[in-house]
């Protein structure tokens, strides 16, 4: 699993989902415990409204050893051969992308194409 | 007249389908065995095609004689019936890892096509009838009868020069082009697929559709890097062109596909514009055997004006908002036991996806569109890139009017009008292997379309006229109309008549064709998708 750090110093991190095609999106976001479980949903969102899809996660002193995860589901308006769809989900804190903290899905669409995936935080 | 014809094959239809359940083959049996006991009861010429690989099927004409081209990735099985009758078996070949197997039809035949799948076999029954004599229910091989989610038979864009024979139904656009050796592609057998309905529909890979091909892979680059990369790949060191390319691509999505969102998308009618432009390259061999030329094709495929577009269609993404959840968690569960769970779900995603899509069909699916399409086309007399020179090109555009103003039509009726045109087009030579002339020509044909659940009718004309390089023009026009109506869940009764004149070889006659047809699909062959 990846391991996104932050700086113990910062501003509270947030994270941001970005559709990059003009297909449909859905998204939800999950915080975990360090074992992977109790999750506590902080976001969730589609792209078909103009509300912002940037969440906070949480306060520091709480996230050190925690799972984030996220988890999208891509449906192409249209099934002609060759539609592409493009997620890139950013964590950031003080409006800087944090240290592996930004991860981009690209790939064509069947239809509709998942994504789900997490990172470990890791305050220092 | 019409009426005794009318009668006698209503009657005939009855007879069949008190007689289908025993001539049909039943989905619960296996595929093979059904074919081998349909053959083995059936008095009539067959060919029957078995392949772990999904066969394709395409017909064509030479201008004297009809073809069928059936192609399959891995070695198939065939059976005959009465090889000789109705039917000649001209090839069976091995070519650019393909199987390639060609039929040439007797004059007088009809020409009935039956295709079922299993996870293992897929199977392709032809049935050849002499004309006259009342078939079996198959599916005739005719454009007005290929449907959506059926092995393709590809739309005639080649026809202009051979009249107005062939032409399929317009909607729903599929790629277009022929395959095989010959340059030039009819789809359609002769006589009864004058009665098929127009085909007014652009090719949405133009390129491919000018040289007559149907790429068996067509390579759509995802980043700029991967379109250099196969652009580069069409010529190689010393300049020489490559055959076999067939390059298709958005070229706006590939330069935007990281930063452009639905909201930009929905605001800004420039970029739909260009997001819903194709740009489809091809190059290919030329037409003799030893000629060392290659033709290239650039096609490009826009759509202007779509007021039926998914991506504006707030009702979809509703639905699709709706439907496509995310699972809930259970107690103790991990995330990566949620995951699992998760990603699990893609096929009930796919479904109520396409769910979605197929509700917004049946919303959209007359709505007012205006589409374009534009293929110039080169050829190199040895194949290199520095002496290409003008090879002709081709022009397509579709309005389509969805009577949006009027709350009795705008549900049920479409009307389409078409227009495409063909500069030095090759066509061959009647009764010569191998020979060509050029042509110019242009198309102009419209459709009303009225649709409903159980009843489906269009009204359509067309005129061509052609302009045979050192010869006079020939022009020539036609008017049919059509009609169905749902007798059984899965039967349709299908009427069409009407007539051409102005042909140059004399050919003109009215029609009649009236026929009973029993769909794999439930929907009807007139109506507008999604209507039924």
């Amino acid at each position: 699993m990846e391991v996104t750090k932050l700086e113990s110093a910062g501003a509270m991190p947030e994270i941001e989902v970005i559709f990059g095609s003009p297909e449909f999106g859905k998204y939800q976001l999950t915080l975990w415990d360090n074992t992977g479980h109790n999750p506590v949903q902080i976001g969730s969102g589609v792209n078909k409204d103009n509300l912002p899809d940037k969440f906070s996660i949480g306060n520091l002193g709480t996230l050190n050893g925690r799972l984030l995860s996220w988890e999208v589901i891509i449906a192409a308006f249209n099934t002609e051969p060759g539609s592409s769809y493009s997620v890139t989900i950013k964590i950031t804190q003080d409006s800087e992308v944090a240290e592996n903290g930004e991860f981009e899905y690209t790939g064509s669409i069947d239809g509709v194409a998942l994504v789900a995936d997490s990172v470990e935080l890791q305050v220092q | 007249m019409i009426k005794r014809s009318l009668l006698s094959l209503f009657w005939a239809g009855c007879l069949w389908l008190t007689s289908f359940s025993q001539s049909f083959p039943s989905r619960n049996t296996s595929l093979l065995s059904a074919a081998q006991q349909s053959v083995a009861v059936n008095t009539e010429a067959s060919l029957i095609v078995i392949s772990n690989a999904l066969p394709k099927v395409t017909s064509f004409s030479d201008g004297t004689s009809s073809f069928v081209e059936i192609i399959v990735s891995r070695e198939p099985d065939l059976q005959f019936a009465h090889l000789g009758q109705g039917f000649e078996l001209q090839r069976v070949e091995k070519a650019n890892g393909n199987w390639v197997i060609v039929i040439k039809l007797q004059p007088q035949t009809r020409l009935r096509l039956e295709q079922d799948s299993t996870s293992d076999h897929h199977v392709v029954k032809l049935l050849f009838v002499v004309a006259g004599s009342v078939g079996n229910g198959a599916r005739e091989i005719a454009p007005a009868l290929v449907r959506e989610n059926q092995n393709p038979i590809p739309p005639p864009q080649a026809n202009v020069a051979l009249g107005a024979a062939g032409e399929r139904l317009a909607t729903p656009p599929r790629p277009a082009g022929q395959t095989g050796s010959m340059p030039v592609r009819n789809s359609a057998t002769e006589g009864e697929l004058k009665e098929a309905t127009l085909d007014l529909s652009v090719p949405e890979s133009p390129a491919f559709t000018v040289l007559g091909l149907t790429p068996q892979t067509v390579v759509r680059p995802t980043s700029p890097r991967e379109l250099v990369a196969a652009l580069l790949n069409g010529v190689d060191a010393n300049g020489n062109l490559q055959t076999g390319v067939a390059l298709e691509t958005a070229p706006f999505l590939l330069w935007h596909h990281k930063n452009f969102t639905l909201e930009k998308y929905r605001n800004d009618r420039l970029a739909q514009i260009l997001t819903r432009t194709q740009i489809s390259l091809a190059t290919a061999k030329g037409t003799g055997e030893n000629d060392k030329s290659v033709r290239v094709g650039l096609g490009i495929h826009t759509t202007l004006l779509d007021k039926g577009d998914p991506r504006l269609d707030t009702d979809l993404t509703d639905c699709f908002d709706k439907y496509l959840n995310f699972p809930k968690r259970n107690d103790g569960e991990s995330l990566q036991e949620y995951q699992a769970r998760f990603k699990a779900q893609f096929k009930e995603y796919k479904t109520l996806a396409e769910n979605c899509r197929q509700e917004a069909k049946k919303r959209n699916w007359n709505r007012t569109s205006l589409v374009l399409g534009f293929a110039p086309s080169w050829i190199s007399p040895k194949g290199e890139l520095n002496d290409l020179g003008w090879n002709g090109g081709a022009l397509w555009t579709s309005f389509a009017y969805g009577f949006e103003q009027s709350e009795s039509l705008r549900k049920i009726a479409q009307l389409i009008v078409h227009l495409r045109y063909r500069s030095d087009e090759m066509v061959p030579k009647p009764e010569m292997q191998n020979q060509f002339f050029k042509q110019d020509s242009l198309f102009i044909g419209g459709r009303l379309r009225l649709g409903g659940p159980d009843f489906a009718a269009s009204i359509e004309g067309s005129t061509i006229r052609s302009k045979p390089e050192g010869k006079v023009s020939d022009m020539s026009y036609r008017i049919s109309f059509g009609a169905e109506r749902r007798i059984a869940s899965d039967t349709w009764f299908q009427v069409s008549f009407g007539g051409e004149g102005g042909r140059a070889d004399s050919k003109n006659k009215p029609f009649v064709l009236a026929s009973f047809k029993y769909a794999f699909s439930k929907t009807p062959t007139l109506a507008p998708p999604g209507t039924n």
